[in-house]
């Protein structure tokens, strides 16, 4: 189990360590949630029945026990729909003048993820580590249909945003 | 899913600077006694309060010389038993690591919800036990001849607790129901 636990380490740690950062701001918040993660997930790699791949089994591990450590619910939060707008932002940041303003890009695309609810916190950290609509589907539960909508608004919305960033810029 | 739409977003996010955190075989293993150890604390001071409470009601019972109070003493000791009872079976029901990986994260989501719905809707069941032995007290102490306005303040300070107590249970039911059904729509 050590040798299954050290190899989801070397897999899957930096797509952890992001994932940690979506759910929480404070850096030693973080790396407590972090280690929550990692404890959470060599004492559940002995009851990995092979039902579905590693990769789900680490990122189910790894959203629920985030979601059970901060999450309340909030009937206020917005959804992908209502932060349309609120990404606009993240295009502010992205290409002046030919350059990529990386860390403020980042720090408003966190600042939108953070205020996102449980589900479409998941989707939207699960598409930016590239898993495709059916991985997404098979570890958040959702439909394929759902998520492939989602993930088309998460798209365009980036997409739209990631060009028109470049066509100021140049 | 590449992001080749978005070249940026994606190389952006995923190139982003980090603290390179890993832990060892070792301090898995520490975290892991340091956080079975912290449940274990928890559980003994939640322990050694529901022992002192217990202590201090069977006291009450023990000291007071009047019967209708006595009465009431003894209803509140059992309420409090009762409750005790409820909520260790709730802690209980705590889900297990493994049960994080086998449910999907809706489906984990969604019962973590249902669960503190269940426990917020029933509320009064946690409320409702206290009520006999609080109007038996307070019957008791009118029957001493207390004066009424004494009595009847008694009255609606106790009718205060419960109403804020039931109204706090009503809002959080009501957010965890809205949240269960916007996860449901989807």
């Amino acid at each position: 189990m050590e040798d299954r636990y050290a190899e989801v380490a070397r897999t899957f740690g930096a797509a952890l360590e992001r994932l940690a950062a979506g759910y929480e701001r404070d850096p030693d918040a973080r790396r407590d949630l972090l280690q929550d993660i990692h404890v959470a997930l060599w004492r559940s790699l002995a009851r990995w029945d092979r039902r579905c791949s590693l990769r789900t089994w680490v990122y189910r591990v790894a959203h629920n026990t985030a979601i059970s450590r901060i999450v309340r619910p909030r009937a206020a939060a917005p959804t992908l729909v209502a932060m349309e707008d609120d990404l606009d932002s993240v295009a502010d940041a992205i290409d002046r003048e030919g350059s990529f303003d990386r860390q403020r890009a980042l720090d408003r695309l966190y600042a939108l993820i953070h205020r996102l609810r449980p589900i479409d916190r998941q989707v939207m950290l699960l598409y930016l580590e590239e898993e495709d609509a059916a991985s997404i589907a098979e570890i958040t539960g959702l439909s394929a249909a759902n998520v492939s909508t989602k993930v088309r608004r998460i798209k365009q919305i980036l997409v739209r945003q990631f060009h028109e960033g470049s066509h100021h810029g140049s | 899913m590449a992001h080749e739409d978005a070249p940026g977003i994606g190389q952006m996010w995923r190139q982003q600077p980090q603290a390179e955190h890993r832990m060892s075989m070792e301090e898995i293993r520490t975290k892991a006694k340091d956080l079975d150890a912290k449940v274990k604390q928890w559980n003994q001071v939640g322990g050694l309060m529901v022992a002192l409470l217990l202590v201090k009601n069977a006291w009450e019972i023990w000291v007071d010389t009047d019967l209708l109070e006595r009465g009431g003493d003894t209803l509140m000791f059992l309420a409090l038993v009762y409750v005790i009872y409820q909520f260790v079976r709730y802690a209980r029901a705590e889900t297990s690591p493994a049960a994080r990986g086998q449910a999907s994260c809706s489906e984990y989501y969604r019962a973590r919800l249902v669960r503190q719905r269940d426990l917020s809707s029933e509320g009064w069941k946690y409320i409702l036990p206290f009520v006999p032995g609080v109007a038996l007290i307070v019957f008791g102490r009118a029957m001493q001849g207390r004066p009424a306005g004494q009595v009847a303040l008694l009255i609606v300070l106790a009718l205060l607790l419960f109403a804020a107590v039931l109204w706090v249970i009503a809002r959080r039911t009501r957010t965890l129901e809205q949240e269960i059904a916007a996860l449901d729509q989807r």
